[in-house]
């Protein structure tokens, strides 16, 4: 019988293999696309989540304050993209980083419309079927970084 | 026996498909069943056209029932007007109960945590200048 770590080890998903973002580069994953050359799409999560943990690592950034990044992740409720997770701006003249956050389907949500942004180091408590990353990049750096979901 | 993934599935559903609508109706008739959501539910309300002013206005509320023959108001969508369109989340979770309540309509903006067995959409449009609005509603367990 397999353990619960075997188990959500099977169900771990990469949103974003290690890709690098060039100069103000604005995308998202939530049709299948080749961004430099690596090939992005959406994620669908087998087994209804009680939560996801997402977790942005960025392993190296470039290459001054005003080179700016902004991760956002999506999930797919109804056929509609709904933005849940917006990862804290991550800024040109920084080190590596590492971001997690956690998204529960028992937390509450207060009632918004999609017109409002979810702005950066927030989270919205949605669980859909399918998973995507948006990136904007502003500024003339570089980024490398790759986002994981961890259905828990 | 059915998958997570298959009963997930077969519980999403569409409430009210989009269409466009001049006046007040509801979808009483034609309820969808949600069973056993694992934690909460997920509504969206997608008004994907609209007009013509400020003075046309839609009310949507969803609707559930709990005890097999009442319906009671679990969500009342904010206000749109013909302005601009719009999408609109709301969550649902039945384990945050509200303390005693009479079947009242609910204020806009707000919800219930209440779930039921069966969903309907009713909608409310008062018509200044030749109202008309496109939207669907969705339902998404989680």
């Amino acid at each position: 019988m397999s353990t619960n770590l075997e188990r959500r080890n099977g169900y771990v998903q990469t949103l974003l293999a290690p890709i690098t973002l060039t100069a103000a580069a604005t995308g998202n994953s939530q049709t299948t696309q080749i961004v430099n050359t690596v090939p992005v799409g959406p994620v669908t999560i087998k087994d209804p989540p009680s939560a996801v943990a997402i977790v942005v690592d960025v392993s190296a950034v470039a290459t001054i304050v005003s080179d700016t990044c902004d991760i956002t992740v999506q999930t797919l409720i109804g056929g509609f993209w709904v933005d849940v997770m917006h990862a804290t701006q991550i800024l040109g003249n920084g080190s590596a980083i590492r971001f997690v956050a956690s998204i529960a389907a028992s937390a509450g949500q207060a009632m918004f419309a999609t017109s409002t942004a979810l702005t950066a180091g927030n989270v919205r408590n949605l669980i859909g079927d399918s998973w995507a990353v948006k990136w904007v990049l502003s500024g003339t750096g570089s980024f490398t970084l790759s986002v994981t979901i961890i259905p828990e | 026996m059915s998958t997570n993934l298959e009963r997930r599935f077969s519980y999403a559903g569409t409430i009210l498909a989009s269409g466009t609508k001049t006046a007040s109706g509801d979808t009483s008739a034609t309820p969808i069943t949600i069973i056993d959501p694992p934690n909460a539910v997920q509504l969206i309300l997608d008004v994907s056209a609209v007009a013509t002013d400020g003075t046309d206005t839609l009310d949507v509320t969803v609707r559930t029932m709990i005890d097999g023959k009442n319906w009671v108001d679990i969500c009342a969508f904010t206000e749109v007007n013909g302005t601009a369109t719009k999408r609109i989340v709301a969550k649902i979770i039945p384990r945050l109960g509200p303390s005693v309540i009479t079947d009242a309509a609910l204020t806009a903006g707000s919800i219930r945590s209440l779930v039921g067995d069966k969903y309907m959409v009713a909608w409310t449009i008062v018509s200044g200048n030749a109202a008309s609005f496109t939207f669907s509603v969705v339902c998404c367990p989680c």
